[in-house]
């Protein structure tokens, strides 16, 4: 088979295909108006499928993944997938109280780094230097966490989704151009779920990430972008602008409720992204004169 | 005290009986004594690799940062060994781009696996033809490879030292090592990387 049809159906296809049949599967009937509102799908339908989607966007490109020793960054965020689907089912399937679910959560924003970046704490970082950078990675990636869901909540689930849809394209294509392929394909395997979930998203504007789903999404997205910077040559400032896009929604609060809000959900995080793709760019190496 | 005396007593005894057995056979070296310590010379070593570029051309690649030892033994080859340490971003294949991306998690990942290391496990020579077998470790991965070496050269150098060269050769799979990107990419390179080690050592004295 062609390697760049192999890439498309293993990197598109199979996570499009699979988390669609996470999504089915969670599909839940439409109440009538009168009665009170729902999610339009199981609550664990969003974690399912981003997970599911990444995994097999993963398995794809890249195949199994060794175990239990795993090779490099690449296949660590395998598994973080596997780790963040579970814990996503997990809580939508069996709901706990507010402090126990922060908990939990800031548990899993402390492992992530800890988890993927050992490779920097063997080569680079003294033993203050890891700490100071695992406690402030774990921190960022929990504030982010954070931010998702009232911020889906007080503007419009569809426009949140789409930005996120938008800044993962630009992410991905930021990876590529700061020289990492690999990385770049499963950036596009987390988005490819997304893509799926946002004519839900359109239709119903009840759908939503919250419970697990928004877990998967920010953690994923960080590791990848910790991928780009401690593995590969995205620069630490294109990370950061990716990393601040989606939260930069929230400016949109004070932007009257309507079309206008909604607007400025996607496109404030679009000119981030956009700057980071520019940025990474900019880095690029120069070419070769051997082409 | 009288103890000591007799276990030193003994010990002469020993050494003479072994003196007299050692003058009756043809005389040898020990292991130990044989044994040529050379540090490697890394502006005079390099390991080269060559690879299939879209089934048509060999397209090479060095390594320029090359560190290590050898201890060459003359009349017991299986007391011999090597090590080297390669630095992986040190990779260059004459095209800055090219050089970038074999730096990236796409390839060596030489943030994550900064070296390329290779230890001795066993040594053998037939005639000029030596075989040295040992752990390559890269990309997260340990393998065993077997080496064809030849000794190039041994000799003084003009600053009062002495001086052994040997050129080794041996292949690996990209499978073997995880290299996803050759293996997504079937056609554009080939799964076979010829690797070619050559080594300058100064005598350590």
């Amino acid at each position: 088979m062609n390697a760049a049809l192999a890439q498309a159906l293993g990197g598109v296809l199979a996570p499009a295909l699979l988390s669609a049949t996470a999504l089915a599967t969670a599909w839940r009937p439409e109440k009538s108006p009168a009665e009170a509102p729902r999610p339009s799908t199981s609550l664990w339908g969003a974690p399912l499928a981003l997970g599911l989607g990444y995994a097999a966007g993963h398995l794809g490109t890249h195949g199994w993944p060794s175990f239990p020793h795993h090779v490099g960054i690449k296949q660590g965020l395998f598994y973080v997938a596997v780790v963040l689907c579970a814990w996503g089912l997990g809580e939508a399937l069996f709901p706990l109280g507010s402090k126990l679910r922060l908990l939990g959560r800031a548990a899993l924003c402390a492992w992530v780094p800890w988890f993927l970046l050992g490779f920097q704490r063997e080569h680079a970082w003294g033993p203050s230097a890891a700490w100071l950078w695992s406690a402030g990675l774990a921190a960022a990636l929990f504030a982010l966490l954070s931010s998702q869901a009232p911020l889906s909540r007080r503007t419009n689930a569809a426009a949140n989704l789409t930005a996120w849809v938008l800044v993962g394209i630009l992410a991905s294509g930021a990876l590529h151009l700061s020289g990492s392929t690999s990385l770049a394909q499963l950036t596009g395997a987390l988005v490819c779920p997304l893509g799926v979930m946002l004519p839900i998203a359109l239709r119903r504007p009840s759908f939503s990430l919250e419970r697990g789903g928004d877990l998967c999404l920010v953690l994923l997205f960080g590791g990848l972008l910790m991928a780009g910077v401690y593995a590969g040559e995205l620069p630490p400032l294109a990370a950061l602008a990716l990393a601040l896009a989606q939260p930069a929604g929230w400016l949109a609060c004070w932007v009257r409720p309507g079309r206008l809000r909604s607007l400025t959900v996607v496109l404030v995080p679009l000119l981030l992204a956009a700057l980071a793709l520019w940025i990474a760019r900019d880095s690029q190496p120069p070419s070769s004169p051997y082409g | 005290m009288k103890r000591l005396i007799a276990s030193l007593a003994c010990l002469s005894a020993v050494g003479l009986g072994a003196g007299l057995t050692a003058g009756s056979t043809p005389p040898l070296t020990t292991a130990a004594e044989g044994q040529e310590q050379y540090a490697v010379d890394g502006s005079h070593s390099v390991v080269w690799f060559r690879i299939k570029h879209l089934g048509v051309s060999w397209a090479y690649g060095r390594f320029n940062d090359v560190k290590g030892s050898f201890s060459i033994h003359e009349d017991y080859p299986e007391a011999s060994s090597v090590e080297v340490t390669v630095q992986a971003a040190s990779v260059d294949t004459n095209d800055k781009g090219r050089d970038e991306h074999l730096r990236s998690p796409d390839f060596l990942s030489a943030k994550e696996f900064p070296t390329l290391r290779f230890e001795s496990t066993s040594v053998s020579k037939e005639g000029d033809r030596w075989t040295v077998e040992g752990q390559l470790s890269f990309h997260g991965v340990t393998r065993t490879i077997t080496m064809d070496a030849v000794h190039v050269g041994s000799g003084p150098d003009p600053w009062g030292g002495q001086r052994a060269g040997f050129e080794g050769t041996f292949q690996v799979n990209a499978k073997d090592y995880e290299l996803d990107w050759i293996l997504e990419n079937e056609g554009a390179l080939g799964a076979e990387i010829s690797v070619t080690v050559s080594l300058e050592g100064i005598l350590q004295r």
